[in-house]
């Protein structure tokens, strides 16, 4: 599984640049996940979170032809995804006086802070699928939830060592991951 | 929401993945610590590293269909009509260097598909987007007949008797005969297969230390250990036989149509009960198909059942052996014997509009992590083609229809 390299930017230099069916379902494998969590924790209704991240996917699709005139499309989508979960957090509380959310995604800061949660783990997501079964649950403990290498191995049954090892192997796939261009990169990259 | 913002909270989650992953460069550290001078930004930090936040999002993303959403996604767009059928304009598709992604083919992009790929449903039949690869799944079967699931018992032992013990990693059995202990003493060996299916790929370490790769839809039977003054295995289907030299004990792969005698060496083989064609190809060493034919390292030998006798043709070997390295690679090929191999491997049988197409010959690299319609599309862009995959429900089985564009 391939993951985005920070932003996607299609050739800026061209605004008439066009979105293949191909590269536009490359992006939609790669963003659907991450746009739906940020959908699902603002209005936090699944059925809504879908619709939500449909309509932003499908305003994507509607401009296809001048992609070129969206500067960076997961940008584009995240704003969209947040101007549809307002629109639907607003027509809610019209009907029904309760704040049913909880946040206020209205809030810029919190928002923010919001994206990169999802930047980040989705990123952390696609790593961990990349890694061998025994590496990814180190990689996971040692890493991200930075627990000491003795609980680890306590908790996994395996010597300080094998974690020690198992972490340094994981990094070690990890970087080689980082070298890779990605499918979506090529072809966006290529689209002319 | 201005450019600058949005750049500055993909690079500080592009930061943080780097910290965790230990890739920061010195400046991406410097620009890491100084945004973590802030509490609130320590106090984030630890929060997104937290098991319960990730361990939440985790749970989404696994709970994503993709294949579905994107299903479904593409009839919203059929309802509304918004799909129209877009003037075929060719493109010059660019070239090669496509790391290992591209077909290294030229040719013409020729679009006008998608459009195509929804039809609707015919009875029992549902038109799906892509088949996602399988992935390594296999099961051993011991003497006694009892199976061992090798998927569940990941990164385990998964045997372990008087004389040997089996170790299952990384998609990799290992066979190690126990230490201090004669063998032949003890009993006679018993003999375990190894069943890959369709859309698998496993390799086994055999107690002399020789690996053998097994590709889709194959198996391989073999005894704990080489008794005697002889080692014999018996495959059905496709291998990579990597084999240690040992000129005592001679290796013998039997198959239902020749048997390879081989002392030490490298080489394919590729015994599909259901192919034309059986061959053996030779990466290096010296191998003896059946009494009559010797091979010689780079040499391929071929035997369609029709005839039953081995022509020896000179082939670039790597185009027979980079299966076990989870990549498919034609060279010239036509495209029924393409789609042959990658049925082996998304599990899908093909049927072609007009049997003319089938003869289409193509060149090219693909991973076998890819789905299906990856594949599909790297073929389909250099030539007038087009395809679907259908389900059929009431068989459970998927077919993939080649037509012309």
């Amino acid at each position: 599984m391939n993951s985005f390299k920070g932003r996607i930017i299609i050739n800026p230099e061209d605004k008439n640049t066009t979105l293949s069916q191909h590269s536009f379902r490359e992006i939609f494998y790669e963003l659907y996940p991450r746009l739906y969590s940020n959908s699902l924790k603002l209005v936090r209704d699944e059925f809504v979170a879908e619709e939500i991240v449909e309509d932003a996917m499908l305003a994507l699709w509607e401009r296809r032809d001048k992609i070129g005139e969206i500067q960076d499309i997961k940008s584009y989508l995240y704003i969209v995804v947040r101007n549809g979960a307002l629109a639907h957090l607003r027509k809610h509380r019209k009907e029904s006086s309760q704040d049913i959310t909880g946040i206020d995604i209205e809030d810029h800061d919190i928002y923010e802070t919001y994206i990169i949660e999802e930047e980040l783990h989705a990123r952390l997501f696609g790593a961990l699928k990349e890694l061998p079964e025994k590496c990814r649950e180190v990689f996971l403990l040692s890493c991200i939830y930075r627990m000491p290498y003795k609980e680890i191995g306590k908790e996994l049954n395996i010597s300080v060592n094998t974690v020690k090892s198992q972490r340094s192997r994981a990094i070690e796939i990890l970087r080689g991951k980082l070298g890779n261009s990605s499918v979506i990169l090529f072809f966006l990259n290529n689209l002319c | 929401m201005k450019t600058s913002n949005s750049k500055n909270k993909f690079g500080i989650a592009d930061l943080i993945y780097k910290s965790v992953t230990e890739q920061l460069r010195p400046e991406e550290r410097e620009a890491l610590d100084l945004w973590l001078q802030k509490s609130e930004n320590r106090l984030l930090y630890r929060e997104l590293l937290s098991k319960e936040k990730f361990q939440r999002s985790m749970s989404v993303y696994e709970s994503v269909n993709l294949d579905r959403m994107y299903t479904l996604f593409q009839k919203r767009l059929m309802k509304r009509g918004r799909v129209k059928k877009r003037a075929v304009r060719s493109m010059i598709y660019k070239y090669a260097a496509v790391f290992a992604i591209g077909l290294l083919a030229t040719g013409y992009y020729l679009w006008n598909r998608g459009s195509e790929v929804f039809k609707g449903e015919e009875s029992g039949v549902e038109i799906v987007n892509t088949i996602q690869p399988g992935y390594e799944k296999a099961t051993l079967v011991l003497a006694d007949g009892s199976e061992i699931n090798l998927e569940k018992s990941k990164d385990s032992f998964v045997m372990t008797n008087a004389v040997v013990e089996v170790e299952n990693k990384d998609n990799l059995l290992v066979y190690k005969n126990k230490e201090g202990k004669q063998n032949q003493e003890i009993r006679t060996p018993e003999y375990n297969t190894l069943h890959v299916p369709v859309g698998g790929i496993y390799s086994v370490v055999l107690p002399d230390g020789s690996t053998v790769y097994l590709n889709s839809a194959s198996s391989l039977k073999f005894p704990e250990y080489f008794a005697g003054g002889e080692r014999v295995v018996e495959l059905e289907g496709e291998g990579y036989f990597d084999i240690v030299k040992n000129p005592s004990k001679p290796f013998t792969v039997k198959t239902r149509v020749r048997n390879i005698k081989v002392l030490g060496t490298r080489f394919n083989v590729s015994a599909y009960t259901e192919d034309e064609l059986f061959s053996t190809t030779l990466v290096e060493g010296k191998v003896i198909l059946g009494d009559e034919v010797v091979l010689s390292p780079g040499e391929q030998a071929v035997i369609p059942k029709s005839t039953g006798v081995a022509m020896v043709q000179k082939v670039e070997t790597e185009l027979y052996t980079v299966w076990k390295d989870g990549k498919f690679y034609f060279d010239q090929e036509p495209l029924d014997k393409i789609l042959t191999k990658a049925g082996r491997w998304y599990g899908f049988e093909c049927t072609f509009a007009d049997p003319d197409l089938k003869d289409r010959l193509f060149t090219g690299v693909a991973k076998k992590t890819y789905s299906l319609s990856q594949l599909l599309d790297m073929i389909a862009r250099t030539s007038k083609i087009n395809y679907q995959i259908k389900y059929h429900k009431n068989e459970n089985a998927y077919e993939v229809l080649i037509t012309t564009n």
